[in-house]
């Protein structure tokens, strides 16, 4: 025999092995002998190639086979589901519920922080921000520090661009104006990003140096399609901005928002029409203390964000060393929400996304626990078909295959379902009103990393569920089994279940807790002293230099509009603010302080501002504790003044009578501002935050176009919108009116109450959801274990035992369980506070009436649910009992 | 039971099969073996895909494993043999007519094209 023919023979042999086992018993050995008598005639006739031939054909047949017997699995699993509805049925829906959530929640996840910007290599873009190191805050940049930038970190960046994003500006088009959320970008801005058009072009490289010379507007895909319904022949059309001619030359790609994926840029400007369009001085470009430009980078091809990030620390030096003030500069990786999460708190978006993505993970673990539950209590009753199935012959891994497949083909039924609901739970989530005119994008599509996750979340269920049964049925000895028949149940199946039913009760807790904790948080934050009386006020923006407005035609206007609007009938009193409490803008400024000495640590002072009209305090009914109300007379020609909060006094001029104090802003030394009175702290940003110093100024003494008209009302505020919108209409035609909405409904905000609502709502879902799961698991188990027991008992009662022994019996060990699971649950939810604790507000992560409402509910739910077959084991006729078998 | 129709026309193996088990039992080598005479060599039935086609036509309930053996001398006991069940046989038989017809078919046709041929001459 040739080596080629002996060497064929063994590969041939090796292959004939491999076939599946049911395969092998049946044609394994004439497989084998066929090949082996049919080789050397084969060898003769055709040589090697033949061989070759021989062996490829065995080779191919072999995953042929394999999933054949795949599919004949799917088919048997698909019968044994099939017969029995009620269990496929509650276990799918469990598992949808599960995957529901996880993807529901991971689909937000995400929306804030994964899904990149849909830009060229998004990977290589990294945003720059300076940090003062006297202020200690995060800022943007000015004109001269960003062409500095460029000149000096070309050895990183391949380009380096800047955008002044994020204003409200008017865009009027045949008569019609609408607000426009917009940015002004420099020229390389579009080719940094590495995007094209939808429809004409985009800003040039060319465009963005000159003061006022490049009048033209590209408009975003979005707002192209709800403003402009998609009409082709926009461009080259003549539009005003602000009151400015301006020509649109172009649309951006779909999907692209800007610099965040959360809110649509609507409209982008060459940069140095900015001066123009805003009427602000023409020395933008020149003035260092100008700085609001957002600059972003791209990283060259071999360069890491670490070492840009060393580069940069050279330039911070220069820079420095240029303004006289110590900065240091970072590069942060271009993620969906890096504008956001860097202006804030840096950690926020991760550790929301962390808290609900581990609660969402726990409530799918108790989907699985009951699952696997369900399917330990169908393996006791298959027991008998599957130890007559092995003892015809199917091997421990033919078994456990099939069990396998059972349970997959249970996941994939449950992910199908629990992507159903996500995407439901997802636009439910997407359609939630930020109560705020800006374009906000919650895009929660399902793209392949929901999918992904959704898949690894029902092959994760599909094992676990999968596997306890399955090593049960395994292990499980076969002349046993037959010889039971089906009775008793032996007491590490017990154990096994109770372990079960004790973890699921422990995790429903922690979610229930969790849940309790953020009711109760959004309770205390809704009741909570803001300081200022949102009931029965009504706010209406409106923004005059949307209509191209300038100072004095704004001051005008302003002032008919109040003494107008404070005679509509219904109104008790009206005022103007450029700021509302909780909503998204806000303002803040450094300080230099008559009597404040210089601090050790070169901290500058400063503190928040609003500024307002007379009538101000009155209508939002923050008390005024000493000297006056902001005034008529204080006119732009009239001594600059202020009225200054409590915190600002306690601060500045401790214990010192405050009024005829003196202090001015850092940007405006030369204008010293006097405070001429003291109003109580009232709440004007983020919940979160403590009250900071805060002080107002004459709306007349720090013009801005865009104010808030505030009513306060004798009846409903929503009423009285409709003739406010007339009186504003009938005074400018033109203006556009927005955020027409009660101040409650105001307060709904991002910044206000809406993450506490959500945060409710979700955690609030998962509680109620899991709580379910648990009080039907130990219903199960309980039932379970009576219903076996229900010879026993029989037993115990011929031999008179009393009915109430025997609900003690039963009922004790539902009580072991509960108890335990309690405990697990506290200890759990108690692991969970630190990282919970950072999103209260007014309790502790450790309250102990939520622990103790929360324990004292599922406790007794439990406790009722193992009640209900405890009684009925007690009913159980020993004589029916005894025969029962 | 499904129709036999169902099952035309039939794969070229499976036809091969059935019809080395027309006559009589027979195991997979001997089948392999059958249709390699049959053919002069021409047709080889590779060993998987013939208990893989075997396996099928079980399946199938064209074909079940025998209980009968062969006389005696030519019984190799440790061999599975086959023989056809009644569906598999009318499969057989209505496999046959199909191919008998389109062999007919073509036989009028040459015999029409003959004679149009000898028309001319």
């Amino acid at each position: 025999m040739s080596d080629q023919l002996k060497v064929s023979l063994r590969l041939y042999r090796a292959l004939a092995h491999a076939f599946p086992h049911e395969f092998q018993v049946l044609y394994g050995a004439d497989l084998e002998r066929a090949g082996a008598d049919a080789a050397p005639d084969i060898w003769r006739r055709h040589g090697v190639w033949g061989l070759v031939r021989l062996l490829a054909d065995i080779a191919l047949r072999l995953p042929a086979e394999y999933l054949s017997e795949l599919r004949a699995d799917t088919k048997y699993a698909l019968r044994m589901l099939a017969k029995s509805p009620g269990f496929t049925a509650v276990a799918v829906f469990t598992l949808a519920l599960g995957i529901g959530a996880n993807t529901a929640i991971f689909s937000l996840v995400d929306c804030l922080l994964l899904r990149p910007l849909p830009i060229h290599q998004p990977d290589k873009v990294a945003i720059l921000f300076s940090t003062w190191k006297n202020t200690g805050t995060n800022t943007t940049f000015s004109y001269r520090d960003y062409v500095q930038i460029q000149k000096q970190a070309s050895g990183i960046f391949t380009d380096i661009s800047a955008g002044q994003p994020y204003q409200m500006d008017g865009l009027s088009l045949g008569g019609k104006s609408q607000p426009m959320w917009s940015a002004y970008v420099d020229g390389n801005f579009f080719a940094l990003l590495g995007i094209k058009p939808a429809l004409g072009r985009l800003i040039l490289p060319s465009e963005g140096k000159v003061i006022g010379a490049d009048p033209v507007l590209v408009i975003s895909y979005a707002f192209w399609k709800s403003h402009f319904n998609g009409d082709r022949s926009v461009i080259g059309r003549k539009a005003s901005v602000n009151g400015h001619p301006v020509t649109i030359v172009g649309v951006t790609p779909q999907g692209f928002h800007g610099l965040s994926n959360l809110i649509d840029t609507q409209g982008y400007m060459p940069l140095a029409m900015a001066p123009t369009f805003n009427d602000a001085p023409s020395n933008f470009l020149t003035d260092e203390t100008d700085s609001d430009l957002n600059v972003i980078a791209r990283l060259k091809p071999d360069v890491s964000i670490a070492q840009a990030q060393s580069a940069l620390r050279v330039i911070a030096q220069r820079l420095s060393e240029q303004n006289h003030n110590e900065m240091t500069v970072s590069a942060v990786p271009l993620g969906p929400a890096s504008l956001i999460i860097n202006s804030t708190n840096p950690n926020v978006l991760p550790m929301v996304s962390a808290l609900f993505l581990t609660l969402a993970a726990a409530l799918l673990c108790l989907a699985c626990m009951n699952i696997a539950n369900l399917c330990l209590a169908r393996a006791a009753t298959r027991q008998h078909e599957i130890a007559m199935r092995s003892a015809l012959g199917a091997t421990r891994g033919r078994l456990t295959r099939q069990l396998l497949t059972e349970s997959l083909l249970l996941a994939v039924l449950g992910a199908l379902g629990g992507i159903a609901l996500g995407i439901i739970a997802a636009r439910w989530m997407g359609s939630i009103s930020m109560h705020t005119v800006l374009p906000t994008v919650f895009d929660f599509r399902f793209d392949w990393r929901v999918f992904v996750y959704a898949l690894i979340a029902a092959v994760f269920t599909a094992v676990l569920v999968g596997i306890a049964p399955t090593l049960r049925a395994a292990r499980a000895n076969l002349t046993d089994i037959l010889r039971e028949s089906g009775r008793t149940s032996t007491g590490k199946r017990q154990r096994l279940r109770s372990a079960l039913v004790i973890a699921q009760v422990g995790s429903s807790l922690m979610l229930l807790i969790v849940a309790g904790l953020f009711v109760r948080s959004l309770e205390k934050a809704q009741h909570s002293d803001l300081g200022f009386d949102p009931t029965h006020l009504l706010n209406v923006t409106i923004d005059t230099h949307e209509v191209g407005y300038n100072k004095n035609q704004t001051l005008e206007f302003q002032r008919t509009l109040l003494e107008r609007a404070r005679a509509l009938p219904g109104v008790k009193s009206a005022s103007l603010a450029v700021s509302v409490p909780m909503a998204y803008s806000n303002w803040f400024t450094n300080l230099n302080i008559e009597g404040y000495p210089p601090q050790p640590n070169g901290q500058i002072p400063g503190a928040g501002y609003n500024q307002i009209s007379s009538g101000y305090f009155t209508t939002m009914r923050i008390p005024l504790l000493q000297g006056r109300d902001i005034q008529e007379s204080d006119t732009q020609d009239s001594p600059r003044v202020a009225v200054v909060n409590q915190k600002f006094v306690d601060q500045f001029w401790h214990g010192q009578n405050p009024i005829g104090h003196r202090f001015s802003t850092t940007n405006d030394p030369k204008h010293p501002i006097e405070v001429v009175g003291v109003s109580k702290d009232s709440r004007d940003d983020v919940m979160f935050a403590p009250e900071e110093p805060f002080f107002y100024i004459p709306l007349t003494q720090d013009y801005n176009p865009m104010a808030t008209l505030q009513l306060r009302t004798f009846g409903a505020p929503d009423a009285l919108a409709p003739d406010v919108v007339n009186l504003i209409h009938s005074i400018e035609p033109a203006i556009p009116v927005f955020d027409v909405q009660p101040m409650t409904v105001a307060l709904d905000t991002a910044n206000g109450f809406l993450l506490f609502q959500l945060a409710a709502a979700i955690a609030g879902a998962l509680g109620l959801i899991g709580f379910a799961l648990a009080v039907v698991g130990v219903y199960g188990v309980i039932s379970y274990s009576a219903g076996q027991r229900t010879h026993e008992i029989g037993i115990r009662m011929a031999l008179g035992a009393q009915s109430r022994q025997i609900l003690k019996m039963i009922l004790s060990q539902g009580l072991v369980i509960v108890g335990i699971g309690v405990l697990v649950g506290i200890v759990a939810a108690a692991a969970l506070g630190r990282l919970v604790g950072n999103f209260l507000f007014g309790i502790a992560p450790l309250d102990p009436l939520t622990y103790l409402t929360a324990s004292l509910l599922l406790a007794s739910i439990a406790l009722l649910a193992s009640f209900v077959p405890a009684r009925r084991a007690t009913r159980v006729d020993p004589m029916v009992a005894l025969r029962y078998e | 039971m499904p129709k036999p129709e169902t099952f035309l026309p039939l794969k070229t193996n499976w036809f091969h099969i059935l019809l080395s088990l027309a006559a009589e039992e027979q195991h997979g080598y001997g089948i392999m073996q059958e249709v390699l005479a049959r053919s002069e060599g021409k047709i080889r039935l590779w060993p998987a895909t013939l208990y893989g086609a075997l396996a099928k036509l079980i399946e199938a309930g064209l074909i079940v494993e025998s209980d009968e053996r062969p006389a005696e001398e030519l019984d190799d006991a440790r061999r599975r043999y086959y023989k056809l069940t009644p569906l598999g046989r009318k499969v057989l038989d209505l496999e046959s007519a199909r191919l008998g017809a389109l062999v007919n078919v073509l036989r009028a046709k040459r015999r029409q094209l003959k004679r149009r041929e000898e028309a001319y001459e």
